[in-house]
């Protein structure tokens, strides 16, 4: 029985999600001038600004526990918007960056994958952040601690890269 | 795909469209029931079900750019599709299934399920990092991970319900099946045959995306230090 639940649970998932791959939307992204037409401008030091520590610290100390839960909602909730707004951008670089790629240049192509995989990297983070910000926005006032793993492993993936060229020069 | 010169980029794929179609095509010139059928069948269906894995990690490898910092991406891909091909084999081992007149077509059945449970499971990982990492303007892959999560998650609706829960007859097995492939080839062919000509763009815009990326890292980075 408990297969059977797995399975068809499996089975409605990836139907589902494949549905809805089909039905994707995005916005249309030709050259540089429809870039320019849609892109978001948005202020990252805003973002930065608006996530501080120290200022999270002063906030807390001069309001009320209840007045800054409700302002460190309406925080977390500004900052989801400005992240799914730069997602957007992200998503319309990648399509540029893949329509650059078709020029056959090679430095053309070699930036574009860069800004293919800073996007993806972005993305990726943006998973862990929103995760990060979700609670922060159930728990204002609760100093969350997150396992992230992913954070450790990559950084131990760096580190033995590091480790893997400075053998390799010495080698050389 | 020859016209499009899509082999070169996609072989497994299209490996995996020449071994259906040609099996299907040689069946058509032999005896049913007979043993050669049946060899042919069920040999095509095995090499069928391992060319539609070889497909997904085809896919992935032009999902993602081979950078260093990805890999993290591709290596829990490997993990869950490890954990997902434990669980298929354990089902495999636990069920049941041996109820039937033949006990060996029932055992091929539940190795096909517990096959196309790891397709689909993978399928799942792939369509939700294209969903997720906006990789939707690769309109090919998107086509074929579609068509694949389609045919998977129906074929394997349609082996439970007659290998294990027995609700289904054979014929109605088989033609669940041929209608959940040829859905997925009507995908396909309309990824394929539509044209996506796109104009090449001459130089990329300036972009504050790095700096973005740092931000959200320092972010997340702040819970880490914390930890």
């Amino acid at each position: 029985m408990v297969s059977t639940l797995l399975i068809l649970a499996v089975a409605s998932s990836a139907l589902a999600l494949a549905w809805s791959l089909l039905r994707s939307g995005h916005p249309e992204i030709r050259n540089g001038q429809d870039w320019e037409e849609k892109k978001h401008e948005i202020d990252v030091q805003i973002f930065r600004a608006l996530l501080d520590r120290d200022e999270e610290h002063h906030l807390r100390s001069s309001l009320s526990r209840n007045q800054f839960e409700a302002f460190q909602r309406r925080r977390i909730r500004l900052v989801l918007r400005m992240l799914r707004l730069v997602e957007e951008n992200a998503g319309m670089l990648m399509r540029l960056g893949q329509l650059a790629r078709m020029k056959g240049d090679p430095a053309l192509t070699q930036k574009a994958d860069e800004l293919v995989a800073t996007a993806i990297q972005f993305r990726l983070n943006l998973l862990l952040a929103r995760l990060c910000l979700c609670l922060k926005w159930l728990f204002p006032s609760w100093t969350v601690f997150l396992p992230a793993f992913e954070v450790r492993y990559q950084h131990l993936l760096d580190s033995l890269a590091s480790v893997q060229q400075r053998g390799w020069q010495a080698l050389n | 795909m020859l016209r499009r010169k899509l082999v070169r980029i996609f072989p497994i794929f299209f490996s995996y469209t020449v071994v259906v179609l040609s099996r299907e095509i040689a069946l058509l010139f032999l005896k049913y029931p007979g043993n050669l059928y049946a060899l042919v069948y069920w040999c095509g269906e095995a090499l069928a079900v391992l060319l539609g894995l070889g497909v997904i990690f085809e896919t992935l490898r032009h999902l993602l750019p081979p950078y260093p910092s990805l890999r993290l991406v591709l290596k829990s891909v490997w993990i869950l599709g490890v954990i997902a091909a434990v669980t298929a084999l354990l089902m495999l081992v636990l069920t049941n299934g041996g109820t039937g007149t033949d006990r060996v077509f029932e055992f091929i059945i539940l190795a096909e399920r517990s096959a196309r449970f790891l397709q689909a499971c993978l399928l799942i990982v792939v369509i939700a990092l294209m969903s997720r990492l906006g990789l939707t303007w690769h309109h090919y892959l998107v086509g074929i991970v579609a068509g694949f999560g389609i045919y998977s998650a129906l074929a394997l609706a349609a082996l439970e319900f007659r290998a294990h829960l027995h609700f289904v007859s054979d014929a109605t097995l088989v033609l669940l099946n041929s209608a959940a492939y040829n859905l997925a080839a009507i995908i396909w062919a309309f990824y394929f045959l539509r044209s996506w000509r796109r104009t090449p763009v001459e130089h990329l815009p300036k972009t504050n995306l790095a700096e973005w990326d740092e931000a959200v890292t320092d972010y997340v980075d702040q819970w880490y230090r914390r930890y």
